[in-house]
């Protein structure tokens, strides 16, 4: 992965290609898909918490929205640019990606990514919102630095590696650790009870640690109080329910926190639009009560 | 006279609506575009006949709560409720890029009332770069001033003649579906002085969650759009075409070029594309370009040609 992520990401600048199907499977032993689709040299690199809309190609008919994902991996080999996808077949959107075995549309790369911090980084996943993280796990990497990384899932088959998507390893000195709330796999319990190992916990004694997670709202805002605790900063990606992924239809709405801060450039003051504002937000941004 | 289809791409695509000409009958529509500029520099506008803005109303509304959208068998319900910046920051922020856009741009306005109505046309006569406005009297979403408020032959006609007398732009009542009569609509648009009518705007309906006992929606319920209203929006341009001497610009699931065909036939004087957009942002730029040659396969010199023509041979009168 080339791109540079940066403190303050920009605005996405995506475009709309066609790209072919690498691989598009059930992962063994596993709930969930992952595809691999080659796009042309031309698609930007995505950041890590950046995503794309996604369709067959052709749309079946009857079909009609693409479906929003995160960038899972994302790599250059001779003159394309692969991406990966994790995903659950749970609607008519996911059932026609995953009977695509040839080519999907890809409209992207689309909204904020993560921040990265200076400080030590805290990635936590539930279940397929470990996508992104990898991504971000691959990109820390990159630089050589180090990472914890928790997660969680409710058992072995909703458990998904880095490993699982054919993720390097981590940088020296990284933490690795898993949870499943069945005890099937890793420690038994939520992906939030590993922050008292003593590897974990060390971090942050150290200045600057940032939470990075995706998965279930009710994770990311348990993320946001374990920060609040431990006067750490977080940027969680939310999901939504979208249709365009390009701010045009205003369907992604999440509502803002009372009291947050509200960016002079916001197009609403009432809620953030996930596909622009983010899907990668600071958890104390968001008014959780009444998120979908 | 038989058809004598040609290969060539020379048919004549502008289309009249009152006072206005567009260059082509291909116009995005309303809140499925943005306010018209935000696809700009990645896509030629120049290729659309126009845009319609989202709708603005006199002050910034934050819309409806989640969840905003769902997707139904070919199409999708919405529930946005009419969310936009308000009037002051249109007029601000948005206005003066849409003035730099090579195409028509159309206004689309809201209001509660005939006077919140007349007041959004007044400030925007004080500025350039538009050249119509669209009347919204038909989104579903909203509690005050939606659909079944303008529902009402008499005040849509008083509403229309007041601010007809307050522009010389080229004025389009956007209608709703969910009527009993939409020519006895259409006919008080007209009689007011609208110099078109657009429909539809979406069908209500709603989609239920059995797991959750609960709508999917964030409120009960929302507007349905896409492709599986185009036969509901067909027979409704074709009523409304037949029973106004105004234009009809015609919409409903508009998704390839011979949709655009078939509504120009059964009566539309222009079509706006819309959910499409969700799906690629390309999409009524994608139909335009398209649109002379399909003309000219089909054996029509123009646009003007085909308005109508539906049960006559191409190009020629009515047959006996």
């Amino acid at each position: 992965m080339s791109a540079e992520s940066t403190l303050a990401p920009p605005k996405s600048s995506w475009i709309e290609v066609e790209g072919g199907v690498v691989r598009n499977q059930l992962l063994p032993g596993k709930r969930h898909h992952y595809a691999v689709i080659e796009l042309p040299a031309s698609f930007p690199a995505p950041l890590a918490g950046q995503f794309a809309m996604l369709g067959p190609s052709p749309s079946p008919s009857g079909l009609l929205l693409k479906r929003p994902m995160s960038v899972a991996r994302a790599w250059r080999e001779a003159d394309h640019l692969y991406l990966g996808f994790l995903y659950t077949v749970v609607g008519s959107g996911t059932q026609a990606l995953a009977r695509a075995r040839e080519r999907w549309t890809v409209l992207g790369p689309l909204g904020r990514g993560f921040p990265l911090s200076q400080g030590p980084r805290i990635l936590v996943a539930g279940g397929r919102g470990v996508a992104p993280l990898v991504l971000l796990a691959e990109e820390c990497a990159r630089r050589g630095e180090a990472v914890a990384f928790l997660n969680g899932a409710r058992n072995a088959a909703e458990l998904i590696a880095p490993e699982d998507l054919g993720a390097g390893a981590f940088a020296e000195g990284s933490v690795l650790l898993e949870t499943t709330e069945d005890g099937s796999r890793g420690r038994q319990g939520r992906v939030l009870d590993a922050l008292d190992d003593p590897r974990v916990r060390a971090l942050f004694a150290k200045p600057g640690a940032m939470f990075y997670s995706c998965g279930p709202h009710g994770l990311l805002e348990a993320v946001g109080h374990a920060a609040r605790e431990r006067k750490a900063s977080t940027s969680v990606a939310l999901e939504a329910h979208m249709a365009c992924g390009t701010g045009i239809c205003r369907s992604c709405v999440i509502p803002r926190a009372p009291g947050a801060p509200v960016p002079a450039e916001a197009s609403n003051t009432s809620f953030l639009l996930a596909c622009l504002d983010g899907p990668c937000v600071p958890a104390d941004t968001v008014d959780w009560k009444n998120a979908p | 006279m038989s058809p004598t289809p040609t290969q060539t791409a020379s048919a004549d695509l502008t289309t009249r609506l009152g006072p206005l000409t567009l260059a082509n009958p291909i116009v995005a529509a309303s809140g499925t575009f943005g306010y018209g500029d935000e696809f700009a520099d990645r896509i030629d506008l120049s290729h659309l006949g126009g845009v319609v803005t989202k709708t603005v109303t006199l002050l910034p509304r934050a819309g409806n709560p989640p969840h905003r959208i769902v997707e139904t068998p070919a199409g999708m319900l919405n529930s946005i409720g009419l969310e936009n910046v308000g009037l002051a920051a249109f007029r601000t922020k948005k206005l003066p890029r849409l003035a730099q856009l090579p195409c028509a741009v159309i206004a689309s306005l809201g209001g509660e009332t005939p006077e919140e109505l007349t007041r959004l046309v007044e400030a925007l006569e004080e500025e350039s770069g538009l050249q119509g406005y669209e009347i919204n009297f038909s989104c579903p979403n909203v509690k005050a001033g939606g659909a079944r408020y303008w529902a009402n032959a008499k005040l849509l006609e008083s509403t229309c003649a007041s601010l007809k007398s307050r522009t010389r732009r080229s004025l389009w009542a956007k209608l709703s579906p969910n009527v009993t009569d939409p020519a006895e609509m259409a006919r008080a648009a007209e009689a007011g002085g609208a110099d078109a009518v657009t429909l539809v705007n979406t069908f209500v309906g709603t989609a239920v969650d059995l797991a959750t006992r609960s709508f999917k929606l964030g409120r009960p319920t929302g507007g349905l759009s896409g492709p599986a209203i185009k036969p509901l929006a067909l027979a409704q341009v074709y009523e409304v075409s037949g029973a106004v001497q105004i234009p009809v610009v015609g919409m409903g699931g508009i998704a390839s070029v011979d949709d655009v065909l078939e509504f120009l036939l059964v009566g539309a004087s222009a079509v706006q594309v819309g959910t499409a957009h969700f799906l690629t942002p390309s999409a009524g730029v994608r139909l335009a370009e398209r649109v002379a040659q399909r003309l000219s396969e089909l054996g029509f010199a123009s646009v003007h040609a085909m308005v109508g023509a539906i049960g006559r041979p191409a190009g020629g009168p009515i047959a006996e």
